[in-house]
């Protein structure tokens, strides 16, 4: 009786440190990785001040110039584009499938945007090529524009298209589990389905709404393959939509492989990952920091 | 409200269409210039004709990869782009891709593409000009097989056969042999067989895209010669293949490239095996597609193109100063 007493408390314990020891390996890995970045980007960093490096537009690596400010907003300018198209058109769908959309509609409409989910990037690229650079072209052509099409706005909408389905799921899980009584107390009261939703419903799932906007932001900003193959690479400030831009992600995709024999142009590159990665880390606490607040106020 | 907003969008519709029609366009004739957005041999090779410049120094919409680029040039009727040459013409035919057309360089710049510049038409008549010379090298390039200090083993057989029986694989794959004299020379940096060495073990091989196909080929008849040697090749870019050799964890890296002096300086050793070329191409839409082909462009509108932006016009890159 006591070994087999003896033999539970045994897995007991072997349960909690196995489990423990995953979870430091997990949560250590982001370290891991920003230590091995910073050794190995450090060449550049002595070379340079950090200021010169971030805030300087010329990058011309052959001749030792590396300046990164062209590629942070590039980043910034494609990812804002995805989220203006996104943020609506996803919000508007889950709040629709959740609480408007007859079971079966639901039932149909759901799986398929899931899909979307699963639609490897190089195919969103290809899309990207073969329907909206050309269609960027036309819009671009109406508006008295000459451009090649591969543009902001072209990176923009092929990146919103991916973010899509998280943004979608998460906030149709977020508006369904809002309990039922806060629908059903303003229709008694004679309030419209849509008043009910709009001021009752969105209002306390918007904690979980910006949660899952913060989820897609994080997945838009590191997107590379897509984004690459219909955004330009053009290492320019892009001053409107119609000008082609080169995000941080596709910069270390284009160069790394061919790259990685100069030690200089390989040291910039792994500095670009880094600054990807802080730059996400950043986003997140700040994001973080809003939904605490968020709710908080609606806590109170 | 609503009727109002619906007909201000309509009439919004209406008249920019009606502009569209009214305007009497005349025909645009502004060049698109693309380049590589992706580090490569053909980007390199092509900024080095432009005047020894570099990669990042072209200007222009960067796409990526050889197929991303043919694509975007073709679809775009006013865009300048350049390729490797498989991927201008096609394969199995041998004529130009459709949607393509490459663009001829005026050589002695009088203005006129003569009969001895136009080797264009089809690959056959382009190799044999780019084995003759006839063909500017760079962009005419040669492709190396590099590796640390010095030839060695399996691997140094392995390339004194490419050079010698290899050379007759050249000319099927689409590439170029090198001149008999430059083949004698790459010859000469490997130094006399080993007659101890036993034909049986591996071979790895890794980088540059360009080189990949043919070395494939090679493979494949060297390891029918020699069936007890093994070939294990796999693509990534020059520079994967560059510091693979350089540390020692593959036998041969493929380049397609130059070698950089920092490269060489930590010990980089290499023959050239094969050579292939880099054409500029614009759409076979163009609107004076005819009149480039007969003028041709000089090395100097290309420059003006790509390095220094002055021209932004075709029918400027065709005329002469």
């Amino acid at each position: 009786m006591i070994d087999r007493y003896r033999w539970r408390g045994l897995k007991d314990l072997l349960a909690g440190r196995v489990m423990l020891g995953a979870t430091i390996f997990a949560s250590s890995l982001v370290v891991f990785i920003a230590i091995g970045l910073l050794i190995k980007s450090w060449p550049i960093l002595v070379l340079k001040p950090l200021p010169e490096l971030i805030f300087s537009t010329t990058w011309s690596p052959m001749r030792g110039e590396f300046g990164f400010w062209a590629f942070i907003v590039g980043t910034f300018a494609v990812t804002a584009v995805a989220l203006v198209i996104a943020v609506p058109l996803c919000i508007l769908t889950a709040i629709y499938l959740a609480e408007y959309a007859p079971g079966p509609v639901r039932n149909a409409a759901k799986p398929v945007i899931d899909l979307l989910a699963g639609i490897p990037s190089v195919v969103y690229g290809l899309c990207g090529v073969l329907a909206v650079v050309p269609a960027v072209r036309e819009l671009a052509a109406l508006f008295g524009v000459a451009t090649s099409g591969y543009t902001v706005l072209t990176g923009g909408i092929v990146l919103a298209v991916m973010v899509f389905p998280i943004i979608i799921a998460i906030s149709d899980e977020v508006i369904r589990n809002v309990p039922n009584g806060m629908r059903e107390v303003p229709i008694a009261l004679g309030a419209t389905r849509w008043q009910a939703t709009k001021l009752i419903v969105t209002r306390s799932a918007l904690p979980g709404i910006m949660a899952a906007i913060i989820l897609g932001f994080s997945r838009a900003f590191g997107e590379t393959m897509a984004v690459l193959m219909v955004v330009g690479n053009v290492a320019m400030i892009p001053a409107s939509l119609f000008d082609p831009a080169y995000p941080l992600a596709a910069l270390i995709a284009n160069n790394y492989g061919e790259m990685m024999s100069i030690p200089m142009y390989d040291s910039a590159i792994l500095f670009a990952a880094l600054i990807l990665l802080v730059l996400v880390v950043l986003f997140n606490l700040g994001a973080s920091y809003i939904l605490i607040k968020v709710e908080n106020r609606y806590a109170a | 409200m609503r009727l109002f907003l619906l007909c201000a969008v309509i009439s919004i519709i209406l008249l920019s269409t009606l502009a569209g029609c009214s305007q009497d366009k005349p025909v645009d004739t502004s060049v698109r210039v693309y380049t590589r957005s992706d580090a490569c041999g053909a980007a390199e090779t092509w900024a080095k004709y432009l005047g020894n410049s570099k990669q990042e120094d072209l200007k222009g919409i960067a796409v990526f990869g050889d197929p991303g680029l043919a694509e975007a040039v073709a679809r775009d009727r006013s865009g300048i782009g350049f390729n490797n040459i498989g991927f201008a013409y096609d394969v199995k035919t041998g004529g130009q891709l459709a949607g393509l057309c490459v663009i001829p360089i005026d050589l002695n710049e009088n203005g006129k593409i003569d009969a001895d510049e136009n080797f264009y038409n089809n690959k056959s008549a382009l190799v044999k000009a780019i084995a003759e010379g006839r063909y500017p090298s760079p962009p005419a390039r040669d492709l190396h097989l590099v590796t640390k200090s010095e030839f060695k083993g399996l691997s140094r057989e392995f390339v004194r056969w490419i050079l010698s029986d290899g050379q007759k694989f050249v000319d099927e794959m689409g590439y170029v042999s090198l001149p008999d004299d430059k083949v004698k020379q790459e010859l000469s940096k490997l130094g006399p067989a080993d007659p101890t060495l036993k034909m049986q073990g591996v071979i790895t091989v890794s980088g540059a895209w360009a080189l990949y196909p043919m070395v494939v080929r090679w493979a494949e008849e060297y390891q029918k010669a020699y069936p007890g040697v093994k070939v294990d090749i796999s693509a990534g870019g020059a520079g994967k293949g560059m510091v693979d050799a350089l540390n020692n964890m593959v036998d041969l890296g493929m380049i397609s490239r130059e070698i950089y002096a920092e490269e060489a300086g930590k010990g980089a050793c290499w023959v050239s095996v094969v050579k292939d070329a880099v054409v500029p191409v614009t759409s076979s839409d163009n609107p004076l597609l005819q009149d480039i082909l007969a003028s041709g462009l000089t090395r100097q509108s290309f420059i003006d193109i790509w390095v220094t932006g002055k021209t932004s016009d075709w029918k400027a890159a065709i005329q002469r100063p």
